[in-house]
C-alpha cells in the first residue's frame, strides 16, 4: 500500500486507511490532502480521498476521484479495491465483484480484498463462489477463528454437512477455550450449531449423542431441550420424547409447539388409532390443566379438537371457558375464539350459549349457575354488571363475524349506551359500519375511540387508517404526525424514515381511489425500496454474527431475507402498483390528469376512443424519450444524491411526478414487479390474475396461458381461475383474429397445453356450471361464476341468466362486491353494471362509497 | 427544571442508543490465535473439500453438446422475458425442441 511513495508519506497513506477504517473521515481527508500536496497525481491516496468523500455523502465527487485515482495507477489493487467499495456502497454488487476480481488478480493473496469479496458472495448467495473464496482465506489465515467458521458456514450453505460438521470439529479441537462467561457462551452456541448442522443431515442418531456430550456446556436451555424433543420424535423414541416435552411443558405451558410435541410422543408410544387420537389429546390436556389450573391453553385446545359427537362436552368447556374472559372483561375472547368458526355448528353453540347468558343476566343479574364440574373453577353468584357489557360486546362481535351486520350493530348500540366508557366498543363499531360499507361513519367512529386515549399510538393508527379508507388523506396525515418522533424530518418523510409500510399501502390505495397516480406510485415505491433496503441490512451480520458466533440466528437470518419479499406488505403493494399501471395503460390520459381530455375521450365510440389513446400513448412514449435523453446529459448524479442533499427520498419529487413520468412503458415495469410476485407469491391466486392481464395487453399468450396453468394449479375453483379459463378461451384460443401474427410454434402450445386440458369435453359454460352447482356454500366462487358466465354469454337470454346468478348477493361481503364492480364494469353492457350495482346498494344500504 | 431533566436523559439514552447502534459496523481487527497449531489442523480439511461433482460435470457437457437453434433461443426470450443464458438451457435441457421447451415453460 502507498508502496510509490516515500516513507513519510507511507507512514501517512497507512495512518489514513486507518482513520477511514475508524470512522474519523475528517481526520482522514485532512491527511489525504496532506499526501496529496505533495504528490497530487498519486493513485491509492486520491481513490481513498473519494471513498472517505463518499462517505460524507459526497456522491459525485468521490466517484471523479476515484476514477480519477484508478486512472493514474491501474495497476493498483488498492485503486480497484476502493472502485469496487464505491460500487458496492451503491449497492451495485455486480460491478463490485468485477472490479474486487480485478483487484485480486493484482494481488490474489490480498486478506481484506478476499473478505470483502467473500461478504458480496454470501450477500448475493453466490455459493459457489463464497465457498472457494472462504477456502483461500482459510488457508491464508487459518489462525483467526471466523475464518473457520465462516468455510463451515459455506459447507453448510452448499449442503456438504459432513464437511461442515468436521471444519467445526477441527476447529474446536485445536482451539483453547477462554473461560469467561463470554467465551462459554460462544462455545455452546457454536456447539448447537453444530447440532442443527447433524438434525437438518437428518442424522437424529448422531444429534442425540452430540447433545448429550455437550449437556453441560450449552447455555441456551430451551434450545436445547427443543432440538432434543425434535431428535427424538423424528427416531420414535416416544418415552424419551414424552419426558422432554413434558419438561418443555414445565417451561412454558402456553406454547402450543411443545403440546403438539407432547401428544404426538404418547399417541405413537400407545399407538392410538386415528379416530381416538382427539380424544386421547383432550385427556392429556385435562391431566395437564388439572395440575396447573391457571394455564389457558391447555383449557383451549380441547375445543378445537371435540367434534360434533360431543357437542354437550364442546358446551359445558366453551361455557367455563369463556366465563374466565367475561368476568375479567378480556375484551381479545373474539379473537381467541376465531379458529371455532370454521365449524358450522360450534358457531351455532357459541351463538346460543352467549344468548343464553344475556337472558340469564337480564332475567337474574347473573350468568347462569353452573354444576359442579372440574372444568369450571368458577364460583356462581351475583355477576358484576360489567359482564353484561361484555357479553353484549361479543355477541357484537359474533354477529359481525358471520355477517349479520344489523344483529351486530344492534349489539354494539345496546352496549355503548350501557357503558360508553370503554374504548374497545367503539373500534369494534367502527369495525362493523366498515364492514356495512359506511366508510364515513366507521371513521367518525374511530376517532371517537381515538380521542378518547389521545396517547395510545394504536388507536391512532387505526383512526388513520379509517380515515385513509374513505380518502380523507389531510386528516389522516395529521393524526399519524402526532406520534412521529420530533427529529429534523416531519410528515411523510418521518413515516418513510421509520419505514411505516401501512400507511404507505393505505395512503397509495387512496391516492389511487384519488386518481392521482403520481402520488400513489411514489407511496408504493416507498414500500419497495423498504425491502431493497431489509436486502442491503444484512451486510451488516455476515461480519457481525461471524464475529460473535451467534450462528443458529445467523443462519435464520438468511433464510427469512431469503424470502422477505413475500411478506404481506410487498406483495400488497406490488399488487396495487401493478393495477395501477394496467390502469394507466388503457387510460394514458389519466397520467396527465388533464380531465378535458378524458371528458373528450368519454364522447367518443369505443373504436375512436382506442384510436386517440394509442396516439396519445406514442406522444407520451416520445415526450419520456427525450426526457430520458435529457436526463442522461444531466449524469447520472441525479439518482445517487439520496439522503446526502439533507432532502429525504420522500421530499424530492413529493408528488411523484417525476417518478411517473420517468415509466416509459407502463406494461415493462408491471412485469418488472410481476417477476418478484411470481417468485415470492406463487401461493397467491391474485398473482397470477395479474400476471394474466399483463400478458394479455402486452400479446404474450404464453405467458397468459402459464398464469391460467398456474390458477388453476393454486385454487382450481375459484372465482379468479374460473374467470381466467373462460378468458383465455374467448380471448386467445377462440380470436383468431387476434393471434394471427403469432409464431405457429407459440399456437401449437397454446392449442394443446390450453384450456382444453382443464375444461375437457365440457362446453365452456357447462365447465362454469359444474363448479358453480359444486361450490354452491362459497358465494364468492358462485359470483365468480356468474361473472364467467356473463362473458361466455352469447344471446339476450344468458345474459340475463348470468345476470340472476350475479345480483344473490347472499353471503357476499361489501368487499367482494366492491371488487366485483370493479371487474364487470371492464366487460359488462353499462346497464348490467348498473343493476348489479343497485343489488349491492340494496343488499348494503348504509354504503357510502361509489362502487 | 423537574420537566426537563427526564427530556435530557432521553436525549442521552437516544445518543447512546444511537452510538452503539453505529458501532456494530465498526471495523474490528480480527484475532489472531495460536496460528501454528492451527495452520497443522487445516491439511485435513482442505484436501478433503474440495471434492468434484463429476456427475454435475458429466450433465453440463451432455447439455453443452446439444445443438441448438438461436432463433429458437430468441422465441424463449421474447415470449417469456427470460435472459439468454436460461433460455439456452431450457432448450438445451428439451434436446433443442423448441415446442418441448415453450411446453415446460407455460406449466
Amino acid at each position: 500500500m502507498g508502496s510509490s511513495l516515500p516513507s513519510k508519506e507511507q507512514s501517512q497513506f497507512r495512518q489514513l486507511v486507518k482513520f477511514y477504517e475508524t470512522k474519523q473521515h475528517k481526520k482522514a481527508q485532512k491527511t489525504a490532502d496532506g499526501i496529496l500536496k505533495k504528490f497530487p497525481n498519486h493513485g491509492e491516496t486520491l481513490a481513498m480521498k473519494g471513498l472517505v468523500l463518499n462517505s460524507v455523502n459526497k456522491k459525485e465527487e468521490a466517484y471523479e476521484l476515484v476514477k480519477l485515482g484508478l486512472k493514474n495507477d491501474l495497476k493498483s489493487h488498492v485503486c480497484w479495491h476502493v472502485y469496487g467499495l464505491l460500487y458496492r456502497s451503491d449497492r451495485l454488487y455486480v460491478d463490485a465483484s468485477r472490479a474486487y476480481l480485478q483487484a485480486l488478480r493484482i494481488d490474489p493473496e490480498n486478506v481484506q480484498i478476499l473478505r470483502d469479496l467473500a461478504l458480496l458472495q454470501i450477500q448475493t448467495r453466490h455459493f459457489e463462489g463464497f465457498i472457494s473464496t472462504r477456502r483461500t482465506l482459510l488457508t491464508l489465515k487459518p489462525g483467526q477463528k471466523n475464518n473457520w467458521i465462516a468455510f463451515a458456514l459455506a459447507n453448510h450453505v452448499l449442503k456438504n454437512y459432513a464437511e461442515a460438521v468436521k471444519i467445526i470439529d477441527t476447529y474446536s479441537a485445536t482451539i483453547v477455550p477462554g473461560d469467561d462467561r463470554e467465551s462459554v457462551y460462544e462455545r455452546g452456541e457454536l456447539q448447537l450449531y453444530k447440532n442443527s448442522i447433524l438434525e437438518e443431515n437428518g442424522d437424529h442418531d448422531a444429534a442425540l449423542k452430540h447433545l448429550e456430550r455437550i449437556k453441560d456446556i450449552v447455555v441456551d436451555r430451551s434450545a436445547f431441550l427443543e432440538a432434543q424433543a425434535r431428535n427424538l420424535l423424528a427416531l420414535e423414541r416416544n418415552k424419551e420424547a414424552e419426558e422432554i416435552a413434558l419438561e418443555l411443558l414445565e417451561r412454558n405451558m402456553e406454547n402450543s409447539v411443545y403440546h403438539e410435541q407432547y401428544h404426538q410422543a404418547v399417541l405413537s408410544d400407545e399407538n392410538v388409532a386415528e379416530e381416538h387420537q382427539p380424544r386421547r389429546k383432550i385427556e392429556l390436556c385435562d391431566e395437564l390443566s388439572k395440575s396447573n389450573p391457571k394455564m389457558l391453553l391447555p383449557k383451549r385446545m380441547p375445543l378445537d379438537l371435540l367434534d360434533q359427537g360431543s357437542k354437550e362436552d364442546f358446551v359445558k368447556r366453551l361455557d367455563s371457558y369463556v366465563r374466565w374472559f367475561l368476568e375479567r372483561g378480556v375484551p381479545a375472547l373474539s379473537v381467541d375464539l376465531k379458529s371455532l368458526y370454521r365449524a358450522e355448528w360450534k358457531v351455532l353453540a357459541i351463538e346460543k350459549l352467549f344468548t343464553g347468558f344475556e337472558n340469564s343476566l337480564k332475567e337474574s343479574g347473573a350468568l347462569p349457575a353452573v354444576d359442579n364440574d372440574t372444568h369450571s373453577p368458577v364460583k356462581s353468584g351475583n355477576s358484576s354488571p360489567a359482564v353484561v357489557f361484555w357479553v353484549m360486546l361479543f355477541l357484537a362481535q359474533h354477529y359481525d363475524r358471520i355477517g349479520d351486520l344489523d344483529g351486530a350493530l344492534k349489539y354494539i348500540n345496546r352496549a355503548i349506551e350501557h357503558t360508553p366508557t370503554v374504548i374497545e366498543a367503539f373500534q369494534v363499531k367502527a369495525k362493523i359500519l366498515k364492514h356495512c360499507g359506511n366508510l364515513t361513519e366507521a371513521a367518525e367512529c374511530a376517532d371517537a375511540a381515538r380521542k378518547m386515549d389521545l396517547a395510545d399510538r394504536y388507536l391512532n393508527t387505526k383512526c388513520t387508517k379509517y380515515n385513509l379508507r374513505c380518502n380523507k388523506v389531510e386528516e389522516a396525515e395529521a393524526n399519524v404526525a402526532l406520534f412521529t418522533r420530533d427529529g429534523e424530518t416531519r410528515g411523510v418523510q418521518a413515516l418513510y424514515d421509520m419505514q411505516c409500510m401501512w400507511f404507505e399501502c393505505e395512503i397509495g390505495d387512496a391516492y389511487i381511489r384519488m386518481k392521482k397516480p403520481g402520488l400513489a406510485l411514489k407511496n408504493l415505491k416507498a414500500v419497495e425500496r423498504h425491502f431493497d433496503d431489509f436486502i442491503e441490512d444484512q451486510f451488516d451480520f455476515h461480519t457481525y454474527c461471524l464475529r460473535k458466533e451467534t450462528m443458529r440466528s445467523y443462519v435464520n437470518l438468511l433464510l427469512v431475507e431469503d424470502e422477505i419479499r413475500s411478506s404481506k406488505y410487498f406483495t400488497r403493494a406490488a399488487k396495487a402498483a401493478i393495477r395501477l399501471h394496467i390502469d394507466l395503460h388503457d387510460n394514458p390520459q389519466q397520467k396527465d390528469g388533464s380531465a378535458e381530455q378524458a371528458a373528450a375521450l368519454a364522447n367518443l365510440s369505443v373504436a375512436e376512443r382506442k384510436k386517440a389513446q394509442s396516439k396519445l400513448r406514442k406522444s407520451q412514449a416520445k415526450k419520456a424519450a427525450a426526457e430520458e435523453l435529457k436526463k442522461k446529459d444531466n449524469g447520472k448524479a441525479d439518482g445517487k444524491k439520496g439522503k446526502g442533499g439533507g432532502d429525504g427520498w420522500m421530499e424530492t419529487d413529493p408528488d411523484g411526478s417525476e417518478l411517473l413520468k420517468g415509466i416509459k412503458d407502463h406494461m415493462v415495469e408491471a412485469a418488472r414487479l410481476l417477476r418478484e410476485l411470481e417468485k415470492y407469491a406463487p401461493r397467491d391466486v391474485e398473482t397470477h390474475e395479474l400476471a394474466f392481464e399483463v400478458a394479455i395487453r402486452r400479446n404474450k399468450y404464453l405467458q397468459a396461458l402459464r398464469a391460467v396453468n398456474r390458477a388453476a394449479a393454486v385454487q382450481p375453483r375459484s372465482s379468479a381461475s374460473v374467470n381466467l379459463v373462460v378468458r383465455l378461451r374467448l380471448d386467445v384460443e377462440d380470436n383468431e383474429e387476434k393471434t394471427s401474427s403469432a409464431l405457429p410454434e407459440v399456437l401449437e402450445v397454446v392449442s394443446t397445453c390450453g384450456t382444453h386440458k382443464i375444461v375437457g369435453d365440457r362446453s365452456l359454460s357447462g365447465y362454469v356450471n359444474e363448479i358453480m352447482t359444486d361450490s354452491a356454500q362459497s358465494s364468492d366462487t358462485r359470483l365468480g361464476c356468474g361473472m364467467a358466465l356473463l362473458r361466455i354469454a352469447g344471446n339476450e337470454n344468458e345474459r340475463s341468466r348470468a345476470m340472476e346468478v350475479l345480483q344473490d348477493l347472499s353471503g357476499a361481503s361489501f368487499k367482494t362486491c366492491r371488487q366485483l364492480a370493479s371487474s364487470l364494469s371492464s366487460f359488462a353492457k353499462t346497464e348490467e353494471v348498473e343493476s348489479f350495482k343497485e343489488a349491492v346498494k340494496e343488499k348494503y344500504p348504509q354504503c357510502t362509497v361509489p362502487l | 427544571m423537574e420537566d426537563e431533566a427526564p427530556e435530557k436523559d432521553k436525549d442521552r439514552e437516544t445518543a447512546k442508543s444511537n452510538k452503539d447502534l453505529g458501532k456494530v459496523t465498526d471495523f474490528v481487527a480480527e484475532r489472531e490465535v495460536d496460528a501454528e497449531k492451527f495452520r497443522h489442523a487445516i491439511t485435513g480439511i482442505l484436501d478433503s473439500s474440495s471434492k468434484d461433482n463429476a456427475e454435475k460435470v458429466k450433465r453440463e457437457k451432455e447439455l453443452a453438446a446439444v445443438k441448438i437453434n438461436s432463433e429458437d433461443v430468441e422465441v424463449i426470450m421474447k415470449e417469456f422475458d427470460m435472459d439468454r443464458a436460461s433460455s439456452e438451457r431450457c432448450l438445451r435441457e428439451q434436446s433443442g425442441n423448441l415446442v418441448d421447451a415453450l411446453r415446460t415453460l407455460v406449466e
